[in-house]
């Protein structure tokens, strides 16, 4: 196998698994704010995970590992897709910290 | 010493672990010329004690804070729990994955970043940011033990 046919699968590992964690973050966010919001939701994951943050963290890893496989086969090989990934991934992890945070701190002090 | 206090401390200890080795894979991945053998080591150390932190974290959370901890919490400073633990617990989600595609663009990319400058600095943005969640983390679990007390 040539260095750049190599170079190219190793893109697409890592395009996939930067996909994944954008998935498992957005998710994340999806599920605590939707939760709080729309209690059945948080009940569904009580129910069925015991707990409804050992249900957030089952979903997120599953779609962290298992995406990351599925999506490595279809994801591109070229670089700049890998670095338009991993920027995406940077927004969402920082909108999705402040929105966590700011959720709870408008529905703590009734701000909502 | 029970075990919910044994998993407390653990939790704790591998937490702190963590983002002492976050904060090591930042630092190295700023300089020039980048140590990749010690790079990959410290990046995957970082990802691994993050899982332990949360199994740890998961056993104490589930089966003794909202018994034992949160009724003291909210009864006198309800906002730690409902603000700090509750972003806490949920922001903590976030740190396996960003931690597992630092660890992996340093192994499969990792030859490729000197060069690569713009690469590079998504992964700097990318430790620099599980670096400063794991520290809001702690600051909030200092918060909340505060309150518990």
């Amino acid at each position: 196998m040539n260095d750049n046919i190599k170079e190219q699968n190793k893109n697409k590992i890592l395009s996939g698994f930067a996909a994944s964690a954008i998935l498992s973050v957005v998710v994340v966010a999806a599920l605590t704010i939707g939760g709080e919001i729309y209690l059945p939701l948080k009940n569904w994951l009580k129910v069925t995970f015991y707990h409804h943050w050992i249900g957030k963290g089952v979903i997120s890893f599953s779609i962290l590992l298992v995406g990351g496989g599925i999506f490595s086969f279809i994801s591109s090989r070229e670089g700049g897709s890998l670095r338009r990934l991993l920027s995406l991934l940077i927004v969402v992890t920082v909108l999705g910290t402040f929105s966590i945070i700011g959720f709870f701190v408008f529905e703590s002090f009734h701000l909502l | 010493m029970t075990l919910h206090t044994a998993s407390l401390i653990l939790h704790i200890v591998l937490g702190l672990s963590a983002i002492a080795f976050s904060y090591l894979v930042l630092m190295h991945l700023l300089h020039r010329n980048l140590e990749l053998t010690f790079l990959k080591r410290i990046s995957l150390a970082a990802f691994l004690l993050y899982l332990a932190s949360w199994l740890t974290a998961g056993y104490y959370y589930v089966d003794f804070y909202g018994k034992s901890v949160k009724p003291l919490v909210v009864k006198s400073y309800p906002w730690a729990h409902s603000v700090f633990m509750e972003s806490k617990e949920h922001i903590f989600l976030f740190l396996p994955a960003l931690s597992l595609v630092a660890y992996l663009i340093i192994l499969f990319a990792g030859e490729r970043l000197s060069a690569d400058a713009t690469l590079k600095r998504r992964v700097v943005w990318i430790a620099a940011l599980t670096f400063l969640i794991g520290v809001y983390v702690t600051l909030s679990g200092v918060l909340v033990s505060g309150a518990a007390r």
